[in-house]
């Protein structure tokens, strides 16, 4: 008897202990580990009917203990100093690159390079010991000739090579008011380079000074790389967006994180939202260069699944990724799948339903309509492009009404702002900097 | 005589400086070409070496990926399957795109029978040309040039080379920032040496977005591998090999030329990169040629290398320097002329002085001499003829102040002649009653140095001439008959007449016995102050002015007075001149016709 009550007491103490432990797991791996969510936006879906579902993968960078422990940075400041920078600008530039590298220190290698018709390496890649000589040298850059952005960003990234460990946070920052006019100049060769530099584990974070630069290019160089990009209007604001780039740069916890998906049962992967990535088959690849500290980067999947019976279950996708852990300094790799459940009731589904994910979704999908919008005006279809943004309003408002989110609501606003903005043709130049960056920063989840 | 020193002078002076500027140029136009060759040269040299590295740099990747393929055909047990080759592709920094084409021709990657992602199916329909020609990967291509210290390590069989081999290309690869990978290094050397063996090449190849680099090799299986280049990432590669600009105003490039820039043209004619001086903005240069070019070898071989310079500085130099030489060398000359000049003048004008002293005395003595002979002959007539001695010494004063006032009359002719030319009046007489005046006169005076004077005149003849001048010549040749033929014991005079077309000339022969002229000399006699040889002229005091201003004198009366070389037989010596002197009948003008200048002494 006593034998017979306590087998079951030792087991309800075993498993209350596994419980225990088991979510204790999660905080002790948060420690060190990066956080996989795999949310199904919709995780009821009605049966006997073929559905469009989003999916949203988030990634979370976990904290850093401390910021004594924080990794090292190598870090190449890619100067425009082309004639069109002259007088207050190349100065805003020289004071925003020597305050952003005020916040490094000896463990950090920095480089800065600037380029006019012709590229200057004014600080070949140093460990940041003597902040005066880097100073001084960055005050000897003066404004003059054309803009040979392409041979700027490759001897940035040579400098960088000099010193480049995947143990580091390797990154070009690239600031420039201008159009590339000497050497390659097209978006899609700067891309190309991007997605090279990214293989490397360098990014490129691209800031726009002004109105006279390529914003394609300079979103397809940062978006390739898995950089940030910022267009600043105005040089007095270059100094706090290099400090959140390097507030940035020395919060990665983690590099090179390849994201695999894999669609399961007859579920068809549509597109990725915000991201580049590759889709073959049912296998959707996308790459993120690194994870900052309590930053979420999500991507959004959307997919077809096709009809099921009711009060069955599905597993739609299987998500494998793997990344370099910057303080282990070991590849690690994590795994989820999400599984959808089929009902006849129309409440249970829209209980189920995860406002969260679905709002990210959501935003990705208004984003996706204001890329959209861009290339139609681009094309100079002004009308077909305001439709779009219109549709996009009503949309958001739609969705904004039925989740009860005011952020999308805000979203709203912005993109009826944007539909009248088509239109302002003297404004346009800016309106389309500004759209674009907006953009980016939504699709990459940038803090900035 | 004035105007000639100061035109010599400037010879002087120039000649040189025009012989030093002549070879100067010369020089400086050889140095110039000589620079020029060096500076081709070495710019060659210098693009040749950029060239050189590019090379390198392909052989870098040739190798790299030889050796990936073959990790990729072990990994893969020679099936390319697709998710290898598309992880492969995803690492890989520099590669866009592999394709694989099986022994017969059929393309194995990108898969046919797979779905492809967008980059694949571009890549497919860009090259479907190319895949569908498979007999383009059958013929190997040269090699691009190794870099040195790996070129021999390469092909030799040699088991510590290969080992070297292997470590130097991990380097290699790591240097040019290819993917790390670790599976290279466990390859065994023996793949890599076949792999080096078997056919393979590099393909420049021209597809819509321009120039497309291939590299391809065939496997031990009979594949064909291929590696499409990312262009852009190849293009930031080659930067990144080149050097970057010197920062303004900071010597970090000292060693790089100042003036020059290299620039890198892609195979559109698009400025790719550029790199070198400051100064010279492109838009200065819109029209300008690149002092070189030079093509790029396969696989570039549509790239090419423009070098640009400012100006060679360097010649500007040697031209200032040849500048500055000729320069002071004119001012030393110059300066050396001046003073020579200012010497020389100052001669000239002592020398006048002392003329001018001499001319002044003998006028002088002139006056207080005519008394002397005046009051002379007076006495002569007023002394009674018994008185011999009184008279003889009478005779010797007369005589003596004669010759003295001839003298004086030679010297102050003499530098009337200089100064102002002779000038002849022509008087209507008989030419050989003047020469009885003078041969009277000179009677006296020869026949105490014991000398005759024989006279046959016949020119009796009514005509015009200057008593006066033939006087003072007659008295001049007489008076050297008598310092210098005082032993011949005769002088023979003989005058004729000749009559020629309206015109008449006199003749005059004066002859010696005594030791006569050397032929050598006989133009030399007349020219002033030169006084025969010493053996001749011992101990005879002259002024070495009359025969010079004889001849003058009978020059300017439109003759001439000459030594006659007589057969030189040895019983008759002497000397024998001629005395010509034109003497018309009558005179067509009134006035005294010819003033001829006489102020060239050595003719």
């Amino acid at each position: 008897m006593n034998t017979q009550i306590e087998k079951p007491m030792i087991r309800r103490i075993v498993r209350a202990f596994g419980f225990v432990l088991l979510s204790q797991l999660p905080i002790l791996a948060q420690a060190n580990q990066v956080n996989l969510n795999i949310n199904l936006a919709t995780p009821v879906m009605e049966a006997e009917q073929s559905h469009r579902a989003f999916i949203k993968v988030s990634l979370e960078g976990f904290k850093q203990q401390d910021k004594q422990a924080r990794i090292p940075a190598n870090v190449a400041i890619v100067l425009d100093k082309s004639g069109s920078m002259g007088g207050d600008k190349i100065k805003y530039a020289r004071e925003a690159a020597i305050m952003a590298i005020e916040r490094l220190d000896e463990r950090d290698i920095v480089s800065v390079v600037s380029y006019d018709s012709k590229v200057q390496v004014v600080v070949p890649a140093t460990q940041v010991r003597n902040h005066q000589a880097i100073y001084n040298a960055i005050r000897n850059i003066h404004a003059n000739g054309n803009t040979a952005l392409f041979a700027g960003v490759s001897k940035g990234a040579n400098e960088l090579r000099k010193f480049l460990s995947r143990n580091k946070v390797n990154r070009v920052i690239l600031m420039s008011d201008g159009l590339a006019n000497v050497g390659p100049q097209s978006a899609s060769e700067l891309g190309e380079l991007g997605a090279s530099l990214a293989k490397e584990g360098i990014s490129v974070t691209t800031i726009g000074l002004g109105l006279g630069y390529n914003e394609d290019l300079m979103t397809r160089l940062a978006g390739f790389s898995d950089g940030n990009h910022a267009f600043v209007e105005n040089a007095e604001d270059l100094a706090s967006v290099f400090q959140y780039e390097f507030g940035d740069v020395l919060s990665v916890v983690a590099q090179g994180v390849n994201i695999e998906i894999r669609c399961r049962n007859g579920v068809k992967p549509i597109r990725l939202l915000g991201r580049e990535s590759q889709i073959i088959g049912n296998r959707v690849t996308t790459r993120l260069n690194q994870l900052y500290s309590q930053q979420e980067k999500f991507v959004i999947l959307e997919v077809e699944v096709p009809e099921q019976q009711a009060e069955t279950e599905l597993e739609l996708v299987a998500v494998n990724v793997s990344y370099d852990n910057l303080f282990t300094q070991h590849q690690e790799s994590l795994s989820g799948q999400s599984v959808a459940r089929f009902s006849r009731s129309k409440q249970e589904v829209k209980a189920a339903r995860n406002d969260k994910a679905f709002e990210d979704a959501v935003e990705q999908v208004a984003n996706e309509f204001s890329r959209n919008a861009i290339e139609a005006r681009d094309s100079g279809d002004l009308e077909g492009a305001k439709k779009i943004l219109q549709d996009s309003a009503s949309y958001l408002g739609s969705q904004a009404e039925s989740l009860s989110s005011p952020r999308l609501q805000e979203q709203k606003v912005e993109a009826l702002k944007d539909a009248d903005a088509l239109e302002t043709e003297q404004d346009w130049n800016k309106q389309r900097k500004e759209l674009k960056a907006r953009q980016y920063k939504r699709a990459t989840q940038q803090t900035y | 005589m004035k105007r000639r020193t100061p035109l010599i002078l400037a010879v002087i002076i120039a000649l040189p400086l025009l012989l030093l500027a002549w070879f100067g140029v010369r020089f400086q136009l050889d140095q110039q070409q000589v620079a020029a060759h060096q500076l081709s040269n070495l710019v060659t040299s210098r693009l040749q070496s950029i060239d050189q590295q590019f090379q390198e740099h392909f052989s870098r990747l040739q190798q790299h990926f030889i050796l990936r393929a073959a990790s990729l055909q072990r990994e893969t047990e020679g099936h390319y399957n697709v998710d290898s080759v598309r992880n492969f592709i995803s690492q890989s920094a520099v590669v866009k795109q592999v394709f694989v084409l099986s022994k017969s021709g059929e393309r194995r990657y990108p898969p046919q029978d797979q779905p492809l992602n967008q980059q694949e199916q571009d890549f497919v329909e860009l090259t479907r040309h190319l895949l569908s020609e498979p007999e383009r990967f059958t013929m190997p291509v040269l090699d691009p040039a190794p870099p040195q210290r790996v070129a021999n390590q390469r092909y030799s069989g040699a088991r510590n080379d290969e080992i070297q081999s292997a470590r130097l290309s991990s380097s290699v690869s790591e240097k040019a920032g290819f993917s790390a990978d670790s599976s290279i290094s466990e390859l065994s050397t023996s793949v890599k040496e076949h792999a080096a063996d078997r056919p393979h090449g590099w393909i420049a190849w021209y597809a819509e977005a321009g120039l497309q680099q291939i590299f391809w090799l065939q496997d031990s299986d009979g594949n064909i591998v291929g590696f499409a280049l990312n262009l852009s990432r190849l293009l930031s590669d080659l930067i990144s090999l080149l050097p970057s600009s010197s920062v303004a105003g900071s010597g970090v490039n000292a060693e790089q030329e100042n003036d020059s820039e290299i620039r890198l043209i892609n195979d559109r004619g698009e400025l790719a990169y550029s790199w070198g001086s400051q100064d010279a903005g492109p838009e200065a240069e819109a029209g300008k040629k690149p002092l070189q070019t030079l093509f790029l070898s396969h696989p570039l071989a549509s790239w090419h290398l423009d070098y640009y310079t400012a100006g060679l500085p360097t010649l500007i130099t040697g031209w200032l320097g040849l500048f500055a030489l000729l320069l002071l060398l004119a001012i030393g000359l110059s300066t050396l002329a001046y003073l020579l000049y200012r010497e020389h003048s100052r001669e000239l004008r002592v020398a006048e002085q002392r003329v001018n002293f001499v001319n002044q005395v003998s006028h002088e003595l002139k006056t207080p001499l005519t008394n002397v002979r005046l009051y002379t002959e007076m006495l002569e007539q007023e002394l009674p003829e018994e008185e011999v001695v009184a008279q003889r010494y009478l005779g010797v004063i007369g005589s003596e102040a004669a010759r003295l006032s001839r003298l004086i009359e030679n010297v102050l002719s003499f530098s009337r002649l200089k100064r102002e030319g002779a000038s002849i009046r022509y008087q209507q007489g008989v030419v050989d009653k003047c020469i009885e005046q003078v041969v009277e006169l000179f009677t006296p005076v020869l026949n105490s140095r014991k000398l005759k004077i024989r006279f046959v005149g016949k020119a009796s003849q009514l005509c015009h001439f200057d008593s006066e001048v033939l006087e003072q010549i007659l008295n001049n040749l007489l008076s050297n008959c008598e310092k210098y033929a005082a032993d011949g014991q005769f002088v023979d005079i003989s005058s004729w007449q000749k009559e020629s077309s309206d015109s008449l000339y006199s003749y005059i022969r004066i002859s010696d016995f005594g030791p006569g002229v050397p032929a050598n000399e006989s133009e030399r006699l007349f020219e002033p102050f030169y006084r025969g040889s010493d053996k001749l002229t011992e101990g005879v005091s002259g002024t070495g002015i009359g025969l010079g201003l004889a001849r003058d004198l009978a020059r300017a009366h439109q003759g001439d007075l000459i030594v006659e070389q007589s057969a030189p037989t040895e019983d008759v010596s002497g000397a024998s001149f001629l005395l010509t002197l034109f003497t018309p009948i009558a005179l067509t003008t009134t006035k005294a016709v010819s003033t001829m200048m006489a102020d060239k002494p050595d003719d």
